[in-house]
């Protein structure tokens, strides 16, 4: 009797949360369907690198185990006279930090470009008139995933490229929402 | 002549383009933590852009990038990008102008127009008077109202022509090819999600009830509104209305009625509508539905029917529809169409209504 009062009493806790849980995802949207990237275009030299992919697809992040795993395509087309280039091992994230007393700190993206022929470059040339799409993987780490457990966070994406005698980093930002996680 | 000095220029030439290729090669230094800083202080505020005003197009998707994305820089710094995209109404440019150089631009004009492979041209939009500081953007839609444009085009050409200033107006230019042999119907054809149709026919055939009240007229009228879920299916309602003229009234009563009298017969029915599209331009439907029907004996007297009765009946109706032309953001269409009405019971005065109408229509409808 006891153990199945006891069963009754999980049973109610657990479906209790679950109502919460759906109603606050309800009420919040739990990240679906909001916008997630803000557009960024950019030229260097005339390449033209944008987010126009990532905008359009709205990636959704998923939980692999207990990171939090997004993809984030991004988008190159080459209109200098001479080739350029995406340095895709080079290419960092960074939870950007909230307040003073964060600190900021960069970890690895996985930038791989999208043609399967290509997939192993560590670096994107692009010749005279050539477009490339970037896929590029950002798992938070284990270590940083507190930060973005509470409150909606913005996440930071570079990728260093090189047109003409010009070498710059671009920058990218992605909204990771607190519900993401749950 | 000796060949040495030809051999160790030769030797020099592939050295140094060996190592030109090495340096083109170099991996570039990662991000610091202090340039991430200093971009993520230095970065203006970048708006969170909506989506597409649709899915893109896939079949003009380059399959290298996985997306229709496609950009031009020129006129001094101006930089062009551009996306296509549809609905099941509309085709979209998503176009976004950016400013790549280190000086205001201010348009005294700029216009933005596609041209098909077919020759085929679309004034897509223009506007005046809008100023771009260096390192700004913005993005706004263009939409196709013909859809079929679209239709065995394997090539789009995008011009914006701006002008600023007292400058030569100076024109940007992009290419989309279609990727894929197979083009997929959904690009190029407009599905539209509502209707509204009036009828106007004449009833070639009836057995049983309606046999009985023909009596000088065979004028049938409908008002019809659908709305279709999907591209196929989509749910429908009918007003009804048909005219059967005076020559029934003896065998329905035997009453003294006023001037003029005459026997009508006006639904509301409710069912499905299923349509398939022949061509972008040119649908056959199905309609079936079901509602009900009031029988009635007016005259000219103000005393409202002077008999009556309601039934249930059924009604199903093929179509054939061609569009003609647009109307604004609507499409006008004409349609010929067979109406097989089932009444299967009832009985107004000394006349059983039972029985079977078919009806030919002209149709006039008004898409969306």
């Amino acid at each position: 009797m006891r153990d199945a009062h006891a069963a009754l009493s999980f049973a109610a806790v657990k479906v209790g949360r679950l109502s919460v849980v759906i109603a606050a995802c309800a009420a919040l949207g739990c990240g679906a369907g909001r916008s997630r990237v803000a557009y960024r275009i950019d030229s260097v030299s005339g390449l033209v690198i944008s987010s126009a992919p990532a905008v359009h697809e709205a990636p959704e992040p998923s939980v692999r185990g207990e990171q939090l795993v997004f993809a984030y395509p991004l988008f190159a087309e080459n209109h200098a006279a001479a080739p350029a280039e995406l340095d895709l091992v080079g290419a960092r994230a960074a939870i950007v930090p909230e307040g003073d007393g964060e600190a900021l700190e960069p970890f690895r993206a996985t930038c791989l470009e999208h043609d399967p022929a290509r997939r192993t470059a560590s670096v994107a040339v692009l010749a005279r008139g050539a477009r490339v799409r970037i896929d590029c993987t950002i798992e938070i780490p284990r270590a940083q995933m507190a930060k973005v457990h509470n409150a909606d966070r913005e996440i930071a994406l570079t990728v260093p490229v090189r047109a003409g005698e010009q070498q710059e980093t671009v920058l990218f930002t992605y909204l990771l929402f607190a519900g993401d996680v749950r | 002549m000796s060949v040495r000095p030809w051999l160790a220029l030769l030797a020099m030439t592939i050295a140094l383009r060996s190592f030109a290729a090495g340096a083109q090669h170099e991996p570039l230094p990662a991000t610091s933590e202090a340039q991430l800083a200093r971009l993520l202080a230095e970065r203006p505020k970048w708006p969170i852009y909506r989506d597409l005003p649709a899915p893109e197009l896939d079949d003009w998707v380059d399959p290298s990038t996985g997306s229709s994305t496609r950009s031009a820089i020129g006129c001094a710094g101006l930089v062009l990008e551009a996306t296509l995209s549809g609905d099941r109404t509309k085709s979209y440019v998503t176009a976004t102008l950016f400013n790549a150089s280190s000086e205001p631009m201010r348009f005294t004009e700029a216009m933005l127009s596609a041209r098909f492979g077919d020759g085929a041209y679309r004034k897509l939009g223009q506007a005046w008077d809008r100023e771009l500081a260096p390192g700004a953007f913005f993005t706004t839609d263009f939409a196709f109202r013909d859809k079929a444009v679209f239709e065995d085009q394997r090539t789009l050409e995008l011009a914006l022509r701006v002008r600023s200033g007292a400058a030569s107006p100076c024109t940007l230019g992009l290419r989309f090819q279609r990727s894929s042999a197979d083009q997929d119907r959904a690009s190029y054809t407009a599905y539209h999600t509502g209707e509204l149709s009036l009828g106007l026919g004449m009833r070639l055939a009836e057995t049983g009830g309606p046999a009985t009240l023909r009596g000088g007229s065979r004028v049938s009228f409908h008002l019809d509104f659908a709305g279709f879920l999907g591209v196929h299916h989509g749910l429908a309602g009918t007003l009804m209305l048909d005219q059967f003229g005076s020559g029934a009234v003896d065998r329905i009563t035997p009453r003294e009625l006023g001037a003029r009298p005459h026997v009508s017969g006006g639904g509301f029915l409710a069912g499905y509508i299923g349509r398939i599209y022949l061509a972008p331009w040119l649908t056959t439907a199905y309609h079936a539905s079901a509602g009900p029907y009031v029988v009635e004996v007016t005259d000219d007297s103000d005393e409202g029917p002077r008999l009556s009765t309601a039934v249930l009946v059924a009604r199903q109706r093929v179509r054939l529809a061609a569009q003609l032309l647009s109307v604004g953001e609507d499409w006008v269409a004409v349609g010929a169409s067979f109406e097989h009405l089932v009444i299967p019971y009832g009985k107004i005065g000394d006349v059983e209504l039972r029985g079977h109408t078919i009806t030919a229509k002209l149709e006039l409808i008004v898409t969306n």
